[in-house]
């Protein structure tokens, strides 16, 4: 299985810079799309994606194409969740979404996309409304960590991080469903069907099942939601390519970026990367405010393994407590015969 | 077999008002189950995907594990300790601590979503040693095991006394192991007890700074020891009077050890907090800040008791003390569980629906009904005639 991913990942560093420009979606709407960019997919090494909020309108598309390519069923997924007023976005029919440059946004618009965190959701956008600066959209799924919370956590290995390509995947096939995923997760990432006799973990796995298997036929891996994105406003490639690519975007203009790469040191480094507008922090858009580049799952596993060292400590502990109570076991029982 | 005479059966009625009320509970609390497994655990309780641990975890296996530390702490006492006087205490701590962890066991199977997967915790494959929860499930599961084996003398003692005559060899055979299986019952609880506390270091900046500490591992064995004698003390209290027995004196000797490990903990929490820069934290007013000093003074007050008053020689002084104890201690689990969780804004604040609390209150009431039942079945409780000649 991981050739073939590796293959996958060849294709890819071939095929990248058509990857990261191409999409219909982007064609439609031309007028607003930014600049193409140059960056690669290299032929190994971790992927990911990287968002530039300057270039979100919030317009769903993403929402959208990552629910219809994960096969979840539309009229659970949309018509439960979704209040009437928003749904037009998720109907099928309406292939054109809304997207009006930001600055014709009405900042006033009550659309509060209320199902950001219902658990139905792999990939959402959410909006946040600020008296200062305005309004800011961000993207939220899986951020794809160097090292993963819920890898760590997970007692069966049901959540693994993919050593070719990065990809923290889940495993249903044996996934108890204990949600110590979720305790672990610092940025609330994996979704449980609460409301399901058979339940299982929700997130994002960058497409790797739906999508990928499309390089076989000569196209370059993708996920829904970059591969969609009118604006390329989320692309995907190699994390250091993409790492390169925001920061020669920050280079260009600094103005109008946060300087920090959010993902490039929070919480040992994620995936998934972020250029924040200039002025945003991530804890305006929902990011953990008291996360820093501390990674709690490197943290907790020191203190296990520093207690459980070769088992040395419990076997040790075992051979003392064997010997004082079989010596006091014996002891009494010699008393007792002597009363 | 120096011990028969130690313990006696329980001479009462099993069919009482209690045993009928309790299995009331157990029946509304079965019907609340079934329907969490046809419709989902959503439906039953008020966990969401930002406080998806609520008292299945918190309360069943997180306190309910340290309630159940009396088999612990007395085999600590007696064997390890040499201290044989606090024998006849043993077996109905065993039996506590038995349905004690078979509820919190059950409990974690009512809380996984996907059960019938777990049995992945026995495919070596699938074993994740990073994982806390993967080293404290087994522990867990083989400590059950061990306190059904640990039980096992009563049964074949009581079973031997009506004449069964296999049952008096086998008690023989055990008797010779049992040593080394006691042995195990001591290092299972001081690893699975210390990671209940390392299982949340994880979660990281999600736990209070007053809680969240490297030092949870040992906060949580410390903890486990320390309700492991206030159980001892509250259930030999409560047996006495309930069915209505002479006071074990052993209990007053006992319970002089108490003082010691409450002001240990104290001051390892005071540690981990100066480490942790927290103290802050300590004097902001908030709920929690008055929920972090309850924790602290629950354990200071019964030990001032214990050591200073007069009062810690009676059955009521004792109960008492050990009441608070099991109270500021379970608080403290359930802080660092629940009350002291906050995945951060977008949840809303976690409480348990009527439903969660009744299947929790369920597995309380299993565990009056094993407990009251078997008493009378196979001797488990001290023998008062046996004490007397103490």
């Amino acid at each position: 299985m991981n050739k073939t991913r590796r293959e996958i990942l060849k294709l890819a560093g071939v095929a990248g810079v058509a990857g990261l420009t191409g999409g219909t979606a982007s064609a439609v709407h031309a007028q607003v799309a930014p600049e193409t960019t140059k960056a690669t997919i290299p032929t190994n090494g971790a992927v990911g994606m990287l968002y530039d909020a300057s270039l979100c309108v919030g317009c769903q598309v993403c929402v959208r194409s990552c629910y219809e390519t994960n096969f979840l069923n539309r009229s659970y997924y949309v018509d439960q969740v979704i209040p009437p007023e928003e749904q037009s976005i998720f109907l099928k029919e309406d292939l054109k979404p809304i997207i009006a440059p930001k600055d014709q946004q009405d900042p006033s618009d009550p659309k509060i996309y209320s199902y950001a965190n219902d658990y139905r959701f792999r990939n959402v956008i959410q909006k946040y409304v600020d008296e200062e600066n305005g309004f800011h959209f961000v993207k939220r799924q899986c951020m794809h960590c160097n090292h993963p919370g819920c890898v760590s956590a997970c007692p069966v290995k049901a959540m693994t991080k993919n050593e070719a390509d990065g990809v923290v995947e889940y495993n249903q096939e044996v996934c108890i469903g204990c949600r110590y995923c979720q305790i672990a997760c610092p940025f609330n990432i994996p979704k449980f069907e609460w409301h399901r006799a058979v339940p299982k973990i929700v997130k994002c796995e960058l497409c790797k099942d739906t999508l990928w298997n499309d390089a076989a036929s000569g196209k370059t891996p993708q996920t829904a939601c970059t591969r969609d994105c009118p604006q390329k406003a989320v692309i995907f490639g190699n994390r250091d390519a993409l790492m390169a690519e925001a920061k020669k975007r920050l280079a260009e203009n600094p103005e109008k970026y946060n300087p920090t790469i959010y993902g490039e040191e929070v919480y040992g480094g994620t995936g998934v990367i972020y250029l924040l507008d200039a002025g945003v922090e991530p804890e305006n858009l929902g990011f953990p405010a008291e996360l820093g580049a501390e990674n709690y799952a490197q943290k907790s596993e020191k203190v296990q393994h520093t207690i459980y060292k070769f088992g040395i400590a419990p076997l040790a502990l075992y051979g003392t407590l064997a010997y004082l109570g079989s010596k006091n076991a014996k002891k009494h029982k010699k008393e007792g015969d002597d009363e | 077999m120096s011990n028969t005479n130690e313990s006696a059966v329980l001479k009462a009625p099993i069919l009482t008002k209690t045993f009928l009320i309790t299995l009331i509970v157990v029946l509304i609390g079965v019907a609340l189950i079934g329907y969490r497994y046809v419709s989902g655990i959503g439906v039953v309780s008020n966990l969401s995907d930002g406080y998806p641990w609520g008292i299945w975890l918190g309360y069943d296996v997180a306190v309910g594990t340290a309630f159940a530390c009396g088999g612990y702490i007395l085999a600590i006492t007696v064997y390890i300790m040499n201290n044989f006087k606090y024998h006849p205490l043993i077996r109905s701590a065993v039996l506590a601590s038995m349905f004690g962890y078979a509820l919190a066991g059950l409990s974690v199977m009512v809380d996984i979503g996907r059960y019938w997967n777990s049995y992945n915790f026995f495919v070596p494959g699938r074993w994740q040693p990073n994982s806390v929860m993967f080293e404290v499930a087994l522990c867990v599961m083989a400590y059950t095991v061990i306190l059904i084996i640990e039980f096992l003398p009563a049964v074949f003692e009581g079973l031997a006394d009506k004449g069964h005559a296999w049952a008096k060899s086998a008690y023989k055979s055990l008797d010779k192991v049992l040593i080394f299986i006691i042995a195990l019952g001591v290092l299972l609880p001081t690893m699975h007890q210390s990671s209940l506390g390392s299982m949340l270091i994880i979660s990281g900046y999600k736990l209070h700074p007053l809680w969240q500490t490297m030092f949870l591992p040992m906060l949580f064995l410390g903890n486990a020891i320390l309700m492991g004698f206030a159980i001892v003390g509250f259930e030999v209290t409560l047996a006495t009077v309930g069915f209505k027995r002479p006071f074990e004196k052993e209990l007053v000797s006992l319970s002089k050890v108490i003082p010691f490990i409450a002001v240990g903990w104290v001051v390892i929490r005071f540690i981990s907090i100066t480490t942790s820069g927290a103290w802050g934290e300590a004097f902001t007013p908030s709920w929690l800040t008055l929920v972090f000093w309850l924790e602290i003074i629950l354990v200071l007050i019964p030990a001032f008791i214990i050591q200073f008053s007069s009062w810690s020689g009676s059955m009521r002084g004792i109960f008492v003390s050990c009441f608070m104890l099991m109270f500021g201690g379970g608080m403290y689990r359930l802080s660092v569980y629940i009350t002291a969780f906050d995945p951060g804004s977008g949840y809303n604040t976690y409480f348990p629906s009527v439903s969660e609390l009744f299947i929790t209150l369920s597995m309380i009431a299993i565990e009056i009904l094993g407990y009251i039942t078997l008493v009378k079945i196979f001797p488990v409780l001290a023998n008062p005639a046996a004490h007397k000649k103490h």
